[in-house]
C-alpha cells in the first residue's frame, strides 16, 4: 500500500526532511478509550494477515506494553551503533483472536453462551494488563500511553533493510515500505526498538503505520488523531513555528519523545503525565512527592521530563492565581481544528479511497 | 559437473525418483556469506560474531532431456522450517547462473552483470526465477521454475526444473553440448538465515549439458 508514497521525493534512504510531520499526545488527557486504536484498525488492518496488527495501541503504564516486554527487546542505537533487536512473535503481540460470533449471535444461544475467543486460549493481548498499573493503595497509579510508529528522524528500520525497501520520504518525513521490494526478511522489525513493525503472514511482507499518508496528502489528519474524543492528539509540521507542535516540542519543551536513549529521534512526542500528590499514612498530603515516581517517568522520557513537568506545574500555578497561560490554553484546545492545522479537512469532503467502503 | 542426457527430465522432478540414482553426484562445499559484504549496517553489526551459513556442503546432480533441465540439491538440515514462524524463517536454496560471464558470485553480480537465481523456499508453492545485480537487488521475473522438495531423515532434497530455452536475455541459456557457470546457495531458516545471510559455493563451477 505504500507504493505510491512519493518515492521520487524520498528515495535517499535517510533523507532529513525539512518538513517533518509530527504528533504530540497529551497524556494528561488520554482516557484509554482505544478509539484511536479502533479508528486505525478499521481503516488499515482488516484484511487476512493483518488481523493481529494494531498499528495504534494504547497501553497502561507501568505495564509490559505491546508487544509484551517490548522495552527489553533491543534495537535502536547506542552511541550511533545499531543494537541487536529481538523479533517479536505473534503471541507477544497478542490479538488476532477468532470469536464465537456465530454461536452467540445466530444460533439462539445468546442467553447461555458468552462471547469468547475460540481455539487456543489467549495468554496475552495488545491491552492485556489494562488498568493494573503499579503502587499500593492509596498511592496506586497508572496512566495511558498511546503508541504508533515514531516515523523517526534516524529510522533504524530503514537502515536495517538490506534491500532498500524502506525509505523516509522527503516531503513529510513519513517512513514507508515498498511492498514490491520487501521480501519479508524482517530486519526492520528486529532493528525497531519500539517494536511497531508487524509481519503480514499472508502477503509475507512487513507492515507498519503509514501515518495515514493518503489522508495527509489530501489535508486530512490521521484517523487516530481525528477520531480521538479527548482532543489530545496534535498533528502538524515540526518546523511550523506558529502552530502547537513546534511550540510544545521546541519552545516550551514540554513534549518529549519516548525513550530518547534509543537513538532513533522519534517524531511522536508526549506531554508527560502530572499526578496527584502521594498520601501519607495519616491520610495527609505529601506535597513533595507526585504519585507517579519521577524515576519511572525519567526512565520513559529521559532527564528532560523534570523540566517539562516543572514548566507544566508552574503554568498551572500561574493560572490558579488568576494569570494567563498560552501553554495551557494550547493544551486545552478551545478550537478542535487547532489540533490538526494544516490537516483540517473533513474526510467526507475529500472523497476518494479513504471514504470508500472497500479500499 | 555434467548434466546427464536422459530420456525424460520430467520424471526427475520428484526428488525421490529412482532415476536420480543413475545420475552422478558431486559434493560442493559451501561457505558463509562474508559479514562485511552484507549491505545493511544493522546486519553487519549484529551478525559480526554469529555463524552465517550453517549448511556447509550440498550434494548436486543434474540431468536434461534436450527440452528441460533438472538440477537436484541435497543437504543436511536437522530442522525442517517450512514457514515464517516465531523468530524462524523458511528454509530455502537456489541455483545461480551468471548471465554475463564476469558477474561475481560473492556479490550476486554487479549493476552491469546480472546473476540468474533459480529460487526455492519451503513456504512457496512454486520456484521462482530471480535476477540479481548485486546483494539485496534480486527481483522476481515471470519465468517459472518448477520445484519440488522433500525433507526426510534430516535431509532436504530439492529439484529445480526449467525448459532449456526461455525468453529474456537475463535468464541463463542452456544448450546441449555447451558449458555454463553455476553456483549454489542455501539458507538455514532455523538459524534465522534470510536475505544475504546464507551459505554459498565460493566460486563458479562449470556445468556441461551432455550432448
Amino acid at each position: 500500500m505504500a507504493k505510491n508514497g512519493g518515492k521520487s521525493n524520498g528515495k535517499s534512504a535517510l533523507a532529513r526532511g525539512t518538513n517533518q510531520v509530527a504528533m504530540v499526545f497529551d497524556l494528561n488527557k488520554c482516557i484509554g478509550c482505544q478509539t484511536c486504536s479502533v479508528a486505525c484498525k478499521t481503516l488499515w488492518t482488516r484484511d487476512e494477515g493483518t488481523d493481529y496488527q494494531w498499528w495504534m495501541t494504547v497501553n497502561t503504564q507501568p505495564g509490559r506494553g505491546s508487544p509484551m516486554d517490548y522495552e527489553q527487546m533491543g534495537g535502536g542505537y547506542r552511541e550511533g551503533v545499531p543494537q541487536a533487536g529481538v523479533l517479536p512473535t505473534r503471541d507477544e503481540f497478542g490479538g488476532g483472536w477468532d470469536f464465537n460470533y456465530d454461536e452467540v449471535f445466530y444460533q439462539g444461544k445468546g442467553n447461555t453462551v458468552h462471547l469468547q475467543p475460540v481455539g487456543k486460549k489467549p495468554t496475552w493481548g495488545p491491552n492485556w494488563d489494562e488498568d493494573q498499573g503499579a503502587g499500593e493503595y492509596p498511592n496506586a497509579y497508572y496512566f495511558y500511553m498511546p503508541r504508533l510508529c515514531n516515523h523517526c528522524t534516524r529510522p533504524a528500520c530503514v537502515e536495517a533493510c538490506p534491500r532498500g525497501a524502506m525509505y523516509k520520504r522527503g516531503q513529510d518525513g513519513i517512513v514507508l515500505r515498498d511492498e514490491e521490494k520487501c521480501r519479508g526478511l524482517q530486519f526492520c522489525a528486529e532493528a525497531c526498538p519500539y517494536k511497531k513493525i508487524y509481519f503480514n503472514y499472508v502477503k509475507k511482507v512487513s507492515q507498519h503505520c503509514i501515518m495515514c499518508f493518503p489522508r495527509l496528502e489530501q489535508g486530512v489528519a490521521p484517523a487516530c488523531a481525528r477520531q480521538c474524543p479527548g482532543r489530545l492528539v496534535f498533528v502538524g509540521y515540526l518546523n511550523d513555528v506558529e502552530r502547537p507542535i513546534h511550540k510544545l516540542v521546541n519552545e516550551w519543551e514540554v513534549a518529549l519523545p519516548l525513550h530518547p536513549e534509543w537513538g532513533t529521534e522519534p517524531n511522536i512526542f508526549y506531554i508527560p503525565p502530572l499526578s496527584p500528590y502521594r498520601l501519607k499514612e495519616d491520610g495527609s498530603l505529601d506535597t513533595e512527592t507526585p504519585r507517579i515516581p519521577m524515576e519511572y517517568l525519567e526512565r520513559l522520557f529521559g532527564p528532560r521530563v523534570h523540566k517539562a513537568l516543572h514548566t507544566m506545574e508552574s503554568e498551572l500555578k500561574k493560572v490558579r492565581s488568576g494569570g494567563k497561560s498560552e501553554l495551557l490554553d494550547t493544551l486545552i484546545v478551545y478550537r478542535w481544528h487547532t489540533l490538526f492545522e494544516p490537516f483540517t479537512r473533513d474526510p467526507v469532503e475529500v472523497g476518494g479511497p479513504q471514504t470508500a467502503s472497500k479500499r | 559437473m555434467l548434466a546427464k542426457k536422459v530420456s525424460s527430465a520430467g520424471a526427475l522432478l520428484d526428488p525421490a525418483a529412482k532415476a536420480w540414482s543413475k545420475v552422478d553426484r558431486e559434493v560442493v562445499d559451501l561457505v558463509g556469506m562474508p559479514v562485511h559484504l552484507q549491505s545493511s549496517r544493522y546486519v553487519r553489526t549484529v551478525w559480526a560474531d554469529k555463524l552465517i551459513g550453517k549448511v556447509r556442503a550440498v550434494s548436486v546432480r543434474a540431468a536434461h532431456d534436450g527440452e528441460r533441465v533438472a538440477v537436484r540439491m541435497e543437504w543436511n538440515d536437522d530442522t525442517r522450517n517450512t514457514e515464517f514462524a516465531d523468530r524462524r524463517f523458511p528454509d530455502a536454496a537456489a541455483v545461480l547462473f551468471p548471465t554475463n560471464g564476469d558477474a561475481p558470485l560473492v556479490s550476486l553480480g554487479t549493476p552491469e552483470a546480472g546473476v540468474n537465481e533459480w529460487f526455492w523456499r519451503a513456504d512457496l508453492e512454486q520456484g521462482e526465477s530471480l535476477i540479481a545485480h548485486g546483494l539485496g537487488t534480486d527481483e522476481k521475473t515471470d519465468v517459472p521454475i518448477d520445484s519440488r522438495a522433500v525433507w526426510e531423515d534430516g535431509r532436504w532434497s530439492v529439484v529445480f526444473s526449467r525448459p532449456l530455452k526461455v525468453k529474456g536475455t537475463e535468464h541463463v541459456k542452456l544448450t546441449p553440448g555447451k558449458t555454463v557457470k553455476v553456483g549454489f546457495t542455501v539458507w538455514e531458516g532455523n538459524n534465522q538465515e534470510r536475505g544475504d545471510l546464507r551459505s554459498y559455493s565460493r566460486q563458479w563451477r562449470e556445468l556441461t549439458l551432455e550432448p
